[in-house]
C-alpha cells in the first residue's frame, strides 16, 4: 500500500540499497548525477524524464508495497566509460540513461523518451509482462 | 442459432455502453498479427490487437509474440546454438586451448537464459505496440458477428469487452497436436520443452517433422539419451538425398531412431514414463521402454476452436480445419482476413507471415495492390548439421520437368573448420543444385547440408528470386576458404556417375 522512495549514489550505493531491500518489489530510475553548483543533471534526457516519473510515482495508486529508488550513475565521464559497472553488471546491462528498471524482472525496462509515456510507466510499475 | 442469439442477448445486457470502435481488430499477437498491426497503425489506422495464450496441459503459458518468439524459432535457435558451443568446446584442445574439457551440460542455466531472453522480447513488443498507439488487449476473442468481437481478458477479473471494426484479421496460428492415445497427457510438446523445469533426461521424441528432428538433435547434443520415433517419412517435402544426410548425422550424434513404430500407450512406472510401442503396419505390440520425457512433435493444428468462426461465417478446410483464404488473404466473409500458419496452404514460416501481415495492412490502409509471393522462399532446418534450401527438390523437379530434362550438380564437402579437429560431421556435409539441362540452365533449386546453412542460403535465395542460372553460379569467383563457396565450385553431375566426394582443397 505504500511507496518508499530512496536515493542511491553510484554503483556501490545502488548495491547496498538493493541488498537492504531483499524480497521487496523495487523500481529503479537510473539517471545522471546532478551538478553541485546548478543542481541540474548533466544529462538533458534525464532532466526531462525525472519530473514525469516523479509525478507518476506521486500519483500512483497501488495495492502492494514497493520501493522506488532514484540512482545517480555518476558524471558524464564515469557513465560514458565502457566499463562502468552499471553497463557490465549482468543484472543491469544499462545502455542508456535515463533507464527505468523493474529490478525483480530485469526485462521490464524503459529508456530515454519511453519514460515520458504514462502507459508504459503504468506497465512497468504493475509487473505487466 | 439459438446459442448465438442467447450469447448476443447476454453480451448486450453485459455491456450497457456501446462497443469500442476501431478501424482494425487483429486477433493473434504472433509474427503475422504483430506485423499487420504495426503496419496498419503506421498508416494511420486505429488498431486493437487481441492476444492470449491457452496454457498447455502442464500449465506453461507465455506473453505476446506468438510461437516463434516464445516457443519456436527463438528458443530453438538459442538451444541449437548451445549445442554448437558444446561442439566447439570439444574442438578446443585441437586448436591449442589445452585443458579445455567439455563438462556436463546444465539444463537449468540454459532454460533460464533462454526464458530471460524471451521475457525481454515480450516486453519490447509491448513497448513497440504502445509507442505505435496500438491497443493491446491480453484476452481471448470470439466473434459476435462479422464486425464485432467479444473479448475475455486474462486478468483476475476476466474483464469482458466488445470491440467493433469494419476489418478483422485472424492470425492465431497453430498449436501442437497430441495423439489420441491412453496417457497422451504424460508427454509434452515444443510448447513446454524450452522452459522445462527439469532436465529432460532420457527422451522419446515422436514425429518426423522438422520440430521432431530439431528437438531430437539438440537434446542429443546437450548429452541426453534420445530416441526418435519416425512412423513413415522424415522431413516430408524436403530433398530426399539431403534428408538422408540429416538422418545419418542425427544417428552419428547419438540419436536412436525407431522406424515404423507408433506409440500405443503411455503409463507411469516408478516416476518414469513407460511407453508401449506397436508396429506401424501390423498394429501388433512391438516393444516397451522407459523415458523421463516424451515430446509429441507429430504436427500442428489450427488455433481456432474458441474463435466462434461460425458466427462470422468464416469457412475452414474440412480436412485440416485451417481457414480458407485467397491470395488477398480474404476469408469467405467480407471484411474478415486471415494470415499466417492458420491459413490453409500457407508455408508455416514466420517471415512469410510477417510479410503477409505487412502487405495486407498496406492493401487495407495504404492503397497498395501487392500480394505475398509464397514461391521461392528459402528455409532452414536447424538440426545439428543444418539443412537449408530454396526452390524445388530433385523429386519435385523430376515430376515437373522429367528426369531427362534436368541436371543435378552435387558434391560432398569438408567445412574448413572441421579439418583440424577431424570432425566426423563432414561425412554428411553435402550440397546440390538442380537446374534445367538445356542452356541457360535455369536453376530450379539449391540445397545445402552443413554448418551455418541458413547463413549460406539467404544470399543465394535473393539470386534465385531474380532468375539464377548454373552459369551465373560457376562464373562467380569464390570466397576462400568457406563452405558457401562449394556452390560456385560445383562441377560433378549426378548423370555423370562421377564420385561427388571431396576433391582437393585449393585446386
Amino acid at each position: 500500500m505504500s511507496i518508499k522512495q530512496l536515493t542511491a549514489d553510484g554503483y556501490d550505493g545502488y548495491q547496498e540499497t538493493i541488498k537492504s531491500l531483499k524480497g521487496q518489489k523495487i523500481i529503479a530510475l537510473f539517471t545522471g548525477s546532478k551538478s553541485l553548483s546548478t543542481g541540474k543533471s548533466w544529462c538533458p534526457d534525464c532532466v526531462e524524464a525525472e519530473p514525469v516519473v516523479e509525478k507518476f510515482v506521486k500519483n500512483l495508486k497501488t495495492d502492494e508495497d514497493l520501493v522506488f529508488i532514484t540512482c545517480f550513475v555518476g558524471n558524464r565521464d564515469t557513465w560514458k566509460s565502457s566499463d562502468s559497472p552499471f553497463r557490465t553488471d549482468p543484472n543491469l546491462k544499462l545502455t542508456s540513461i535515463p533507464t527505468l528498471l523493474n529490478v525483480n524482472k530485469k526485462a521490464l525496462r524503459l529508456t530515454e523518451s519511453q519514460l515520458l509515456n504514462e502507459h508504459l510507466l503504468k506497465s512497468i510499475f504493475q509487473d505487466d509482462e | 442459432m439459438t446459442l448465438t442469439r442467447t450469447f448476443n442477448l447476454c453480451s448486450r445486457r453485459l455491456f450497457s455502453t456501446k462497443p469500442n470502435d476501431y478501424d482494425l481488430i487483429v486477433i493473434g499477437g504472433g509474427s503475422g498479427g504483430l506485423s499487420c498491426s504495426k503496419m496498419a497503425a503506421s498508416l494511420g489506422a486505429k488498431v486493437a490487437l487481441v492476444d492470449a495464450v491457452e496454457p498447455t496441459p502442464s500449465g506453461v503459458t507465455w506473453g505476446i509474440g506468438g510461437t516463434c518468439a516464445n516457443v519456436g524459432c527463438i528458443p530453438k535457435k538459442l538451444m541449437h546454438h548451445a549445442a554448437i558451443v558444446g561442439k566447439e568446446i570439444s574442438h578446443a584442445e585441437a586448436y591449442g586451448w589445452l585443458g579445455v574439457k567439455k563438462p556436463d551440460h546444465h539444463w537449468h542455466t540454459l532454460a533460464k537464459v533462454v526464458n530471460d531472453r524471451i521475457r525481454a522480447n515480450n516486453w519490447i513488443y509491448r513497448v513497440q505496440l504502445n509507442e505505435k498507439g496500438i491497443k493491446y488487449i491480453n484476452a481471448f476473442a470470439k466473434f459476435v458477428d462479422k464486425n464485432e468481437v467479444h473479448t475475455t481478458a486474462m486478468d483476475k477479473k476476466k474483464t469482458e469487452r466488445l470491440l467493433r471494426a469494419p476489418k478483422i484479421v485472424i492470425a492465431t496460428g497453430l498449436r501442437p497436436r497430441y495423439p489420441n492415445i491412453e496417457g497422451a497427457e504424460l508427454g509434452v510438446t515444443s510448447d513446454d520443452l524450452f522452459s522445462l523445469p527439469y532436465a529432460p533426461g532420457k527422451t522419446l521424441v515422436v514425429g518426423a517433422s522438422y520440430v521432431a528432428l530439431e528437438s531430437a538433435g539438440l537434446l542429443a547434443d546437450l548429452g541426453y539419451e534420445v530416441h526418435l520415433m519416425i512412423r513413415s517419412i522424415p522431413l516430408k517435402g524436403f530433398d530426399r538425398d539431403c534428408v538422408n544426410k540429416i538422418v545419418q548425422n542425427l544417428k552419428a550424434h547419438g540419436v536412436n531412431i525407431r522406424w515404423s513404430e507408433e506409440v500405443k500407450e503411455v503409463s507411469i512406472e516408478n516416476n518414469r514414463k513407460k511407453v508401449n510401442f506397436k508396429n506401424a503396419e501390423t498394429g501388433k505390440d512391438s516393444s516397451e521402454d522407459l523415458y523421463d520425457t516424451i515430446i509429441w512433435a507429430m504436427g500442428r493444428d489450427p488455433n481456432v476452436k474458441t474463435l466462434g468462426l461460425k458466427d462470422a461465417h468464416v469457412q475452414t478446410s474440412a480436412r485440416s480445419g485451417r481457414i480458407l483464404a485467397d491470395e488477398f488473404d480474404r476469408t469467405t466473409t467480407e471484411g474478415i482476413y486471415a494470415i499466417g500458419d492458420v491459413v490453409e496452404g500457407r508455408p508455416e514460416l514466420t517471415p512469410a507471415a510477417i510479410r503477409a501481415g505487412q502487405l495486407l495492412a498496406q492493401r487495407m490502409f495504404g492503397g497498395s495492390k501487392e500480394i505475398t509471393e509464397y514461391e521461392k522462399i528459402a528455409t532452414t532446418v536447424f538440426t545439428p548439421l543444418e539443412l537449408s534450401c530454396v526452390g524445388m527438390t530433385e523429386e519435385q523437379a523430376v515430376a515437373a520437368h522429367g528426369a531427362e530434362n534436368i541436371e543435378v550438380y552435387h558434391s560432398y564437402f569438408t567445412p574448413f573448420e572441421f579439418i583440424v579437429p577431424q570432425d566426423k560431421d563432414s561425412e554428411q556435409c553435402y550440397l546440390k543444385v538442380i537446374c534445367m539441362r538445356s542452356s541457360p540452365q535455369e536453376v530450379l533449386g539449391l540445397h545445402f547440408v552443413g554448418p551455418n546453412a541458413a547463413e549460406v542460403m539467404q544470399g543465394f535465395a535473393v539470386a534465385f528470386r531474380k532468375g539464377l542460372t548454373y552459369k551465373d553460379i560457376v562464373d562467380t569467383v569464390a570466397i576462400h576458404p568457406c563452405s558457401a563457396e562449394e556452390f560456385v565450385r560445383l562441377v560433378v553431375t549426378k548423370r555423370s556417375g562421377l564420385d561427388p566426394k571431396v576433391a582437393g582443397c585449393c585446386g
